[in-house]
């Protein structure tokens, strides 16, 4: 898939371009570019051939209840965050409070994307490149266990989405004002006992992981940003923006701090916070608020410390690993919680719309950051709607880190683009991104 | 066309599953079958980018999964080229199917409308296409319609294609799997905007199963076989307006060109 090739420029100087036609394991459709002069790296892209989809075009002017049904169609892989993001924004912008039951079982339906989506990318997309497969089939041949493991997590986090949400991918039950159906006692309790049951599968991709190191050629300082979680434990749900260097923000003012440009390379944009590169996802929720992570997920974070280093970005392979345990066991919690007081009969609160309004939201995806922002006239209908997702925003700094790598090992003397290529994909593989959500919307300012 | 009597029990049937423009849910949806293992066994994946870094551009398969629609110039180069190297294309979901979402606009704006209302002025080397489905570029031998596709359809599909048959596509509307799921009707009781009398069957009435109105995600049911005199007459009863029927109708169903004609079904009109 790689291929070298040398051609002379105008200055006698001779760059030898890398270049990834399709990288593999990973949801949407991209390319890496890499131009070098045997020293040092010139260019270092990611060129995503994703197809423009424009959601935010398509549903102007459409029925907002549909239009929230139509945009979790972004994405596959975090469907469910990209529902109830969008459907958040919709109730503020028509001013629609959801009960504390609502909002509970979102959660719970929320951990259930992340349960699923983080063991596809942890077991289907990244574990072959460190057990040398190029795929998980191949690598279930000498290595049943693990892919088991990530199956059955793959499974609750599909069986959670699919009780909740009406099926795992494209849950059309989460609406505006609630549900349409809620799941009964019966099967939240049956639910209760699977995730009690999945103690070791949910360590097997932490326990995988920690044999091998994290690559130094991308150690960089860096910026991250996360959303502090609204009770101050660990989670995805939030209204204010920690960064690393100690500023916040609250979600409503995201279009002032992070802004998206158009890049010729690619149909999706970039993201920058007050004009620097930043990093999101499950490392930069660990780097801020790891603190709020309990139980057994708080032990193995703080055994595994140095594993989760704030400086290189293949430590979000382990800070989802750590994830996976931790939402386990709060989706256990959340179980209890609800059934302890669940009003079977609270299923959804049908929206009234009288006057017009903008709503904002923002939550944590798996892969870090999305925003929504919605507006909506007061005959229900979209006027206008923004999107950031996580792969837009950490695009930037996936591309500084491929150029350190390349870099990197441009000076150890290792020139083929062979051996440099897949090196290239495993590093975007740690971000965990999503081509196909990164492609889409926003709007230009 | 046998896929295992050409190999007399010594080759594997070989699989593409490709992506144009899309959020990878079929894909996902195929990869996450329960017996994927079993078939990962039974066949040789010649291209799954999403699961395999052993896959091929373009490989010579007996059976191309597409996903997706075609927005791209390169998605109408890519999909050229399968449509050449495969025995049998099966285009897989609703994007591929019927345009998906992405062509919900369809007749109300064109591609550079809808460009610059993203992207304003700024320039992308690659150029965009308005979404069609892939059926109107190359010939389509076997559809697996929804948003995403049913697991049991999938699997369906793929054991009688080893035998060298297909599935025969449905052709009534979700509304009869509803009845048999013995759901109360959301449209007679609660005057819900449910597409299920004009949308394609398989999902056994999914959403409505969940009380949630069908936005047709499988697309408008064909020839002509939607439940028109029993229940869709209902939305005009119920002073569903032609338009609002017409706007959801469209979320799946732009390309369809049959959606006019059902609609004048439904509300009549000045012939």
């Amino acid at each position: 898939m790689s291929k070298t090739t040398k051609r002379k420029s105008t200055k006698e100087k001779i760059t030898r371009p890398i270049s990834i036609d399709h990288i593999a394991r990973i949801e949407g459709k991209a390319g890496i570019e890499v131009r070098h002069d045997g020293k040092t790296v010139e260019v270092a892209q990611v060129n995503i051939f994703e197809g423009p989809r424009y959601f935010e075009a398509i549903t102007l002017g459409k029925s907002v209840e549909e239009a929230t049904a139509v945009f979790p169609r972004v994405c596959s892989f975090c469907a469910a965050a990209h529902k109830i993001t969008g459907i958040q924004a919709a109730e503020r912008a028509i001013g629609l409070q959801p009960t504390k039951q609502t909002v509970k079982l979102r959660e719970l339906l929320y951990i259930g994307d992340y349960l699923e989506s983080h063991a596809l990318h942890l077991f289907l997309l990244a574990l072959p490149d460190f057990l040398d497969y190029p795929d998980a089939f191949s690598m279930a041949k000498d290595y049943p266990e693990i892919l088991s493991a990530g199956i059955a997590l793959k499974d609750i986090g599909a069986d959670i989405q699919t009780i909740i949400g009406s099926r795992y991918i494209h849950q059309e039950n989460a609406m505006m004002g609630g549900f349409g159906k809620l799941p009964t006692k019966k099967k939240l309790e049956s639910l209760e006992i699977r995730l009690k049951g999945l103690r070791n599968e949910g360590e097997q991709a932490l326990e995988t992981l920690v044999s091998y190191r994290n690559w130094p050629e991308v150690d960089a300082k860096r910026l991250h940003l996360a959303i502090e979680p609204f009770d101050s434990s660990y989670t995805m749900l939030g209204d204010v923006v920690h960064a690393s260097d100690g500023t916040k923000f609250n979600v409503d003012a995201y279009k002032m701090r992070i802004s998206e440009d158009v890049v010729e390379h690619s149909f999706a944009k970039h993201g920058h916070f007050n004009g620097q590169p930043f990093m999101t996802g499950a490392l930069s929720r660990y780097v801020l608020f790891g603190d709020g992570l309990t139980d057994r997920a708080k032990e193995l974070a703080d055994v595994y410390v140095e594993y989760l280093d704030a400086n290189n970005p293949m430590s979000n392979n382990f800070a989802q690993a750590i994830e996976v345990v931790y939402y386990l066991q709060r989706a256990e919690n959340i179980i209890r919680t609800l059934l302890s007081s669940y009003k079977p009969n609270q299923k959804r609160i049908k929206p009234n719309i009288t006057k017009a309004g903008t709503g904002v939201s923002m939550t944590e995806a798996p892969r870090g950051m999305l925003a929504y922002t919605i507006s909506v006239d007061k005959n229900g209908k979209v006027k206008g709607a923004d999107i950031i997702t996580p792969t837009a925003m950490f695009l930037p700094i996936l591309e500084a880190d491929l150029k350190r790598m390349s870099e990197g090992l441009l000076q150890q003397g290792i020139k083929d683009a062979k051996i440099i290529g897949p090196k290239l994909e495993t590093v975007v593989r740690s971000y965990d991104p999503c081509v196909s959500c990164s492609v889409h919307i926003s709007k230009v300012k | 066309m046998t896929v295992i009597d050409g190999c007399d029990g010594e080759c594997r049937p070989r699989v593409g599953v490709y992506a144009l423009t899309s959020c990878y849910g079929c894909q996902l949806k195929l990869a996450t079958v329960k017996k994927i293992i079993e078939i990962a066994n039974t066949v040789s994946f010649e291209s799954f980018y999403m699961l395999s870094s052993a896959s091929k551009p373009v490989a010579d398969v007996d059976v191309a999964f597409v996903e997706g629609s075609v927005s791209t110039e390169k998605d109408l180069e890519e999909l050229f080229e399968i449509r050449k190297h495969s025995r049998i294309l099966v285009a897989l979901g609703a994007c591929s199917v019927n345009g998906g979402v992405q062509s919900w606009s369809e007749g109300e704006m064109n591609h550079d409308e809808l460009y610059s209302k993203v992207y304003g002025t700024a320039k992308i080397r690659m150029k965009g296409l308005q979404a069609t489905p892939i059926s109107k570029h190359v010939e389509v031998d076997y559809s697996l319609p929804g948003c995403p596709p049913e697991e049991d359809e999938i699997m369906y599909f793929i054991s009688a294609f080893l035998f060298g048959t297909f599935p025969e596509p449905k052709d009534y509307p979700v509304c009869s799997e509803c009845r048999l799921a013995g759901n109360p009707c959301i449209l007679i009781e609660r005057g819900e905007p449910c597409l299920g009398p004009v949308t394609t069957a398989g999902c056994k009435a999914r959403c409505i199963t969940f009380n949630v109105p069908c936005i047709g995600c499988r697309g408008p049911v064909p020839h002509d076989t939607a439940w028109f005199d029993s229940l869709a007459m209902t939305f005009k009863n119920k002073g569903i307006s032609e338009d609002q029927v017409r706007e959801r109708f469209r979320i799946f169903g732009s390309h369809n060109p049959d959606l006019e004609s059902m609609l004048k079904k439904i509300y009549g009109g000045s012939e």
